[in-house]
């Protein structure tokens, strides 16, 4: 059994069988390492990685429509937190996790203008109008008869 | 300081680096990724001295960086876990519907991190914060081509990335829409001039024009699809292709359809592999001067007073193209003449076999084939006029290599003919009859419904053709398709690796008289049988079972491959909310537009 120490101080003791999914944490069972601390992981997140890392342990074919199931729920979830698992799923080495979550985020923003990406990203826009114009133009064969303009989300 | 680890400002190893997605000079503790402002870190030297190994889960779109040097002063490390490093060659499909793929990265060069990291501490000042770099990478990655378009406008970092992501492109499929200009598909390809492998999915029409374009614009390119639709017309000529085809010197695949303005043309390359053209129709010549070709596909417009000279061409290609190893040809006008100019050939690496629709092919031809090319692996007669005979010719010859046998639309085969297929070819996976044990006459929709008198009415020497049985015990076939056999009134198979199993419009099997013992069996596509055989076919088959609606399509000629024909029943939706749809091992949407 290893212990998991999130960033709010929560424990969590699981199996190491469950628990080599991540490859960094493979990494530190292997040095013989039993209690893991995640500063850069937080409670919630935490959860949820636990929560994908135990279904996704046990793959047997029987189980993988289930799998394949669980992995579109779990990913019904705000961007918000889809951007905390993949920084989670990231440090912890977890690749079947990110190449879940990198088109489901992707889908997510596909649609958006770009005021709205830069609304969800947080991104203050650093063109002047000059470069914002050439932009568009250089782009502009392509947009033709294609639809770009999405909704607010 | 602590072993191999200095202060934290300094840079660090390059998978550390990567998993915290830490920008170089940044504000984050080297060693858990947290800020530093305020900062005590809790990790010890012994927690981080080793590099992690790559995991194994996506060991087989990765391939180990071939690096020789490392960018960071410190004692090297082995190279980073390649999943925390950006896959940095992609496809991109530039689509209404939006279609994206991936292809592996085969290198990765030193420049392309260093850009990247560089691109992480611009990125951190932008405040994209609420993604590690790379994974915004993998993530715009994932886009298609017109949202990663408008990603560039978000602001410099993105527009970077985009940039980047666009260079790095190695496939690209484009649908050009109904109105486009050249300027369109220019600008794209611009944006792209590491572009191997094209793909142009035309609503307008093309011309030698777009040619010239992807010639100039695309100087790595080894694989080209022109692909077009009921709304546009190829008129790119014969002329053009060849200098085209003749210009570039690493093109090894090439496909195109609408080719009915080609007119005379002659191909010479020396790198081209694999050739598909469809639509053809009234060559005056054609010629293959492509030595090192081994797939040719070449599919006729079924229209009249078609004028090309079958035989010649073929003739031209067993002389042009000694290494054939896979040919199709799909015309009506497909005669023995032709298969007699294709033995004469004597291409020794022929492995695959397809001549469909030539029903003036018959069992002669079956015999000049097997006696000059022992050792196909796959054979498509479909559409001849061969008989149970000629399936026994080929049963003599071909037993050890044929693993796939394709005989859809014969009208003179009966189901011993398939039955002793089935007995003697024992290496054989894939078999498809496909309306070849059926009667049309009788299977009208408008006689269906005078089912017992027609039956009155017809001589007692046919009935035998009308309730056909057919039993199979085969150990290794994997498909089976009898679609459309609509005489067949009794099926027995026992074939333990059956994977998918094709009944569609197999109106007359007779429930009670179907027995599976095919405990593999994934699929099974029943549309247009009545209900009282689908729930036969469900209580047969293991938990596993799934059916769906399904049609005959054609396949690409590197394999199985069905003629494609007008449908004679219409579809009755196989839809049942309960039970469990599971897709079938079909293509990935790499080919679905």
């Amino acid at each position: 059994m290893i212990t998991l120490q999130s960033s709010d101080k929560d424990v969590f003791e699981i199996e190491q069988s469950i628990l080599i999914q991540s490859g960094t944490i493979k990494n530190m069972v292997e040095d013989d390492f039993t209690f893991i601390p995640l500063p850069s992981v937080d409670t919630e997140t935490l959860i949820k990685i636990i929560e994908y890392m135990k279904k996704h342990a046990d793959k047997t074919d029987s189980k993988e429509k289930n799998i394949k199931e669980f992995d579109k729920d779990f990913m019904k979830k705000t961007l918000n937190e889809l951007f905390a698992l993949v920084f989670a799923a990231n440090y912890l080495h977890i690749s079947s996790l990110l190449e879940l979550l990198y088109p489901s985020i992707a889908d997510r923003i596909k649609d958006k203008i770009t005021e709205a990406i830069r609304q969800i990203f947080s991104i203050r826009c650093d063109f002047t109008p000059e470069e914002e114009r050439r932009i568009i133009m250089d782009n502009k064969w392509a947009h033709e008869g294609t639809e770009i303009e999405g909704t607010l989300d | 300081m602590k072993g191999r680890l200095s202060h934290p400002s300094t840079p660090i190893p390059n998978d550390f680096v990567r998993k915290t997605g830490k920008k170089r000079g940044g504000y984050n503790c080297g060693r858990c990724g947290l800020p530093k402002k305020g900062h005590v870190c809790d990790f010890t030297k012994d927690s981080i001295n080793e590099v992690p190994t790559p995991t194994s889960g996506d060991a087989k779109s990765f391939v180990s960086p071939s690096m020789s040097s490392v960018i960071r002063p410190q004692p090297p490390p082995p190279p980073p876990p390649r999943q925390a490093v950006p896959q940095l060659r992609r496809a991109l499909s530039f689509d209404d519907i939006g279609v994206t793929d991936e292809s592996p990265g085969s290198d990765d060069d030193d420049d392309e991190r260093e850009e990247l990291l560089d691109l992480e501490s611009e990125l951190d000042i932008s405040g994209s914060g609420k993604l590690p770099a790379n994974c915004l990478w993998e993530v715009l990655k994932r886009l298609p081509p017109s949202s990663l378009l408008s990603s560039a406008k978000v602001c410099k970092g993105w527009r970077d990335v985009s940039r980047r992501i666009w260079r790095s492109a190695e496939e690209l499929r484009l649908g050009v829409p109904v109105n486009a200009q050249i300027g369109l598909v220019g600008s794209v390809l611009k944006k792209c001039p590491g572009l191997v492998k094209l793909s142009l999915r035309m609503k307008s029409d093309v011309d030698a024009t777009m040619l010239a374009c992807i010639a100039f614009s695309c100087p790595n390119l080894d694989s080209l699809e022109i692909l077009t639709s009921d709304t546009s017309v190829n008129r790119i000529t014969g002329d053009e292709l060849g200098r085209f085809v003749a210009e570039k010197r690493c093109l090894t695949n090439l496909k195109m359809e609408g080719c009915s303005n080609l007119g005379g043309f002659t191909l010479s390359s020396t790198s081209l592999s694999a050739l598909c053209l469809s639509d053809l129709f009234c060559h005056s010549k054609m010629v293959f001067n492509c030595p090192n070709l081994k797939e040719i596909s070449l599919e006729f417009s079924r229209q009249e007073n078609d004028n090309t000279d079958l035989t010649a061409m073929v003739d031209g290609l067993g002389k042009s193209c000694p290494r054939l190893q896979n040919i199709h040809v799909a015309s009506v006008r497909l005669t023995h003449a032709v298969v007699l100019a294709l033995t004469a050939a004597n291409l020794r690496g022929l492995r695959m076999l397809s001549l469909v629709l030539g029903s003036e092919i018959t069992d002669a031809s079956v015999a000049a084939i097997s006696s000059s090319y022992s050792w196909l692996e796959l054979l498509d007669l479909s559409g001849s006029s061969i008989t149970d005979s000629g399936i026994g010719m080929i049963c003599n010859v071909f037993p050890e290599t044929l693993s796939n046998l394709l005989l859809a639309l014969c009208p003179n085969i009966t189901s011993s003919g398939i039955q002793f297929a089935a007995a003697q070819l024992p290496n054989l996976e894939l078999m498809d009859c496909g309306m070849s044990i059926c009667n049309p006459d009788l299977d009208s929709p408008a006689s269906q419904k005078n089912d017992n008198v027609e039956l009155q009415r017809t001589p007692s020497s046919k009935l035998h053709l009308i309730y056909q049985k057919l039993i199979i015990k085969h150990s290794r076939l994997k498909k089976l398709s009898l679609w459309g056999c609509s005489s067949l009134d009794s099926l027995y198979l026992n074939c333990p690796e059956l994977n998918d199993l094709n009944l569609n419009s197999c109106i007359n099997l007779n429930p009670e008289r179907l027995l599976l013992q095919c405990p593999n069996l994934e699929s099974v596509h029943a549309s247009g049988c009545e209900d009282t055989l689908v729930e036969t076919l469900k209580n047969q088959v293991s938990d596993d079972f799934t059916a769906e609606d399904y049609f005959p399509c054609k396949r690409l000629p590197d394999g199985s491959k069905r003629i494609r024909v007008p449908l004679l029943y219409s579809p009755q939706p196989f839809d049942d909310a309960k039970r469990k749809r599971r897709i079938s091992k079909q293509r990935s949407a790499v080919l679905v537009y």
